[in-house]
């Protein structure tokens, strides 16, 4: 039992420190915001050593196969602490400002870190369900919790609703699921449509597509995207790019846990759907975010669209190519991360900026010629534009590289060439971005808040690591490849 | 003779009914039984399975399924009422939930 | 046989207060629909034999959950926002015709499905101790996953919901 405990450390130290957190700021209402930010970051800084810690085991199902610990669980563990570490960086001065209150936010975002790396963790739907449900109603509550504005609660509702309609629709799955299979668990799948290959009850695929519409709402694949502009646009910035980075990537998780590895061997009765999702995904997101002037509504369905690219590694993904693709899916979910974390980090500081009576300013046109008054952020945003674009040496190039490069691998060529037909679409309104950065003259000068220390390191962590990656891949993609080699 | 289909045609019944209230009506607290209605026919479809095919596991699927319908009838209503707060005092449109 | 016809009794209420919670204009009455059919349901769980769900299901849906929905919409001053965000539209007829192919998909997948149909009459439902082991052994972790999550909705509700 001690042993079982110890390999739980990672998740065990985010609820002691969220806990923590929360009654220290119960405790000393008036004490200060900086005191329950550090000891935030120390909390995601221990769960960090103990995920290093537990690395060097070699996959070990615990607690009656609810949960597995191996390389998978663990990358994903350590991508939503990053996440969740630049998301705190970014809020800080969301916090000192009270904007939100502090305690419960960090407990709220420690709780739904913990819950995302469950995500990961799960190897039962019960335990799926579960974690799944503690990631989403943080998420709920965090995208309401700037009361102060309308948009704020309006997101939070419309989040909520689609939300638990979608949980219906997964939980309907499980327990059909449940049904023919006789148990919760992967594995039991996994032995199911291997066994009865040929004669899988309708009732099993019924469950198969309900899971599906579930966990394609949390992704967020068109059809199940209406809600993502409307949330990520009334949700506080930070915890929009923690929504489109962290709360995706253990969803794409989730998904390749169950369908990717458990079901693989049912994968080409359904690659048409998948197909489907792909290129749809792909094309209303860029085309959606063309007409967008607001910067954050532009960025949602960027977000939704680059879902879309990732999609097509799902696509490509056999029982030859899984390696390589689902490297793929994780290099660029790093990748894909670290750019729009910088990205929503400057959205943050500009309308932070230009904001006044409490409501944003999120206009493309209110950001004419913020990258001439700062050069620096201006050059980091440059960075990230061209990152989302895909233009090299940026790990945005190098990400869709392995992702087209994997369906090239499954002979999807069509497919690349969609692919690459989107990146050159996008490129118009991330450019517009930019083109109002440069080209347009400043309105009026105004005193000008500096930018917080805070939201400077999470620019200056996402621009370095954007480079970085772009420029040395090969390290990363092989120790990515090696964490996802024996899953299968 | 009423056997396990049946049950199950009877969740599958009540889940549809639940999915439309959320499809056609517009008012929130509606919407909102409407799913908790979803969440009720996966329950009766899980006590069926247990007893079918004799396993407690759907039983404990059940206590689950009710605590995260608690959990989000708590959030959710207090979200309703985060909005009105605003809504008493600003005078705005109707939310759109399906507006993309 | 007493089986049978306490099914067909309690799925016709069933259905039918489902249908009401749809229906209705004034969501008080939906309420009241919608405990009427948690009502039914707790039935064919004894009638499923398992009487401790039956008595969570009235306790925590009927008694808790419907109380907090009934207790919101007595809170929500309804007289002037009523009419701009509680509007009854009339619900399109394609919707109709997707509610019924929905059903009949549903239904026909289901029946497609060979389940053993044997056992019911022997079949025994689970004491609340064996329910219980197994709630405390084999899904310990999952329970302690349900406090955590119990405890986010308290903070939650508070942090959303107080005065400013």
């Amino acid at each position: 039992m001690t042993a079982q405990i110890f390999n739980l450390s990672p998740i065990l130290i985010l609820i002691v420190t969220a806990l923590f957190v929360l009654l220290l700021d119960a405790l000393f209402p008036r004490g200060d915001k900086k005191l329950v930010f550090t000891l935030s970051l120390l909390g995601l800084l221990g769960s960090t050593v103990a995920s290093f810690q537990l690395w060097q085991l070699d996959g070990l199902s615990l607690l009656s196969e609810a949960i597995r610990v191996d390389h998978f669980s663990l990358f994903f563990t350590l991508l939503s602490l990053a996440i969740t570490f630049l998301t705190f960086l970014s809020a800080f001065p969301l916090m000192k400002e009270n904007k939100v209150p502090a305690g419960e936010f960090s407990f709220f975002l420690l709780s739904c870190c913990a819950g995302m790396s469950l995500m990961a963790w799960s190897t039962d739907l019960i335990t799926l369900f579960l974690s799944l449900e503690i990631m989403s109603v943080t998420a709920y509550i965090l995208t309401g919790i700037e009361r102060e504005r309308l948009t704020s609660s309006e997101g939070a509702l419309k989040y909520f609703l689609l939300g638990a309609f979608s949980t219906g629709f997964l939980l309907y799955g499980i327990a059909l699921l449940y049904a023919t299979v006789g148990s919760t668990q992967f594995s039991a799948l996994a032995n199911y449509a291997m066994t009865s290959k040929h004669s899988l009850p309708p009732l099993f695929y019924t469950g198969v597509g309900l899971l599906t519409v579930g966990l394609a709402f949390k992704i967020a694949v068109v059809p199940f995207h209406m809600w993502v502009p409307d949330v990520y646009e009334g949700a506080p910035t930070p915890i929009t790019a923690f929504m489109a980075t962290g709360i995706k990537a253990v969803s794409f998780a989730a998904f390749i846990r169950i369908f990717l590895i458990a079901l693989l061997s049912l994968k080409a009765n359904w690659t048409m759907i998948l197909l489907c999702f792909a290129v749809g995904t792909m094309t209303v997101g860029n085309l959606a975010a063309l007409v967008q002037t607001n910067i954050k509504r532009m960025l949602a369905y960027s977000s939704i669209a680059h879902a879309g690219y990732i999609f097509i590694a799902v696509c490509a993904t056999t029982h030859q190519s899984f390696e390589l693709s689902t490297s793929a899916i994780l290099f660029y979910l790093i990748a894909y991360g670290l750019m729009t974390l910088g990205a929503f980090a400057i959205v943050t500081y500009a309308s932070s900026l230009y904001s006044k009576h409490g409501q944003e300013k999120n206009m493309i046109s209110d950001y004419a010629g913020f990258g001439l008054r700062f050069p620096l952020l201006g050059g980091a945003m440059i960075i990230f534009m061209l990152s989302f674009i895909g233009v090299p040496p940026t790990a945005g190039f190098m990400g869709k590289f392995y992702l087209f490069g994997s369906a090239i691998k499954s002979h999807l060529f069509w497919l690349a060439m969609v692919g690459i037909l989107n990146s050159v679409i996008s490129s118009y309104y991330y450019l517009r971005i930019l083109v109002a950065f440069y080209m347009n003259k400043p309105k009026e000068t105004e005193a000008l808040t500096p930018l917080p220390l805070s939201l400077g390191v999470v620019i200056f962590i996402a621009a370095l690591g954007t480079i970085l990656i772009g420029l040395f891949p090969s390290k990363i993609f092989a120790i990515i490849l090696k964490t996802v080699t024996p899953l299968l | 003779m009423v056997g396990y289909s049946h049950y199950l045609i009877l969740s599958a019944v009540l889940f549809t009914i639940g999915v439309f209230g959320v499809l056609l009506r517009r008012n929130l607290i509606i919407i909102f039984m409407s799913i908790e209605l979803m969440l009720n026919s996966v329950n009766l479809s899980l006590v069926a399975i247990s007893k079918f095919t004799q396993s407690a596991d759907g039983q404990i699927f059940v206590f689950f399924v009710i605590t995260v319908a608690a959990v989000e009838a708590a959030v959710g209503l207090a979200i309703i009422i985060s909005l009105f707060r605003h809504k008493q005092t600003t005078a705005i449109d109707e939310i759109n939930l399906m507006k993309g | 046989m007493w089986h049978n016809i306490i099914f067909w009794i309690l799925s016709i209420l069933c259905v039918g207060c489902a249908l009401g919670v749809v229906w209705q204009r004034n969501p008080v009455v939906s309420a009241v629909f919608l405990v009427g059919s948690f009502v039914a349901l707790a039935g064919l769980y004894l009638n499923l034999n398992a009487p401790f769900l039956a008595a969570i299901q009235i306790i925590i849906y009927a008694g808790a959950i419907m109380v907090l929905f009934v207790f919101v919409m007595m809170l929500l001053d309804l007289h002037h926002p009523l009419d701009l965000y509680f509007r009854f539209t009339k619900p399109k007829l394609p919707k109709y015709i997707v509610l019924g192919l929905f059903i009949w998909l549903l239904c026909t997948l289901i029946l497609a499905t060979a389940f053993p149909l044997a056992i019911p009459d022997k079949a025994q439902g689970f004491t609340v101790a064996q329910v219980a082991i197994l709630l405390f052994s084999k899904y310990a972790f999952p329970f302690e996953l349900t406090s955590l999550l119990l405890l986010i909705a308290l903070v939650g509700g508070v942090v959303l919901a107080k005065k400013k």
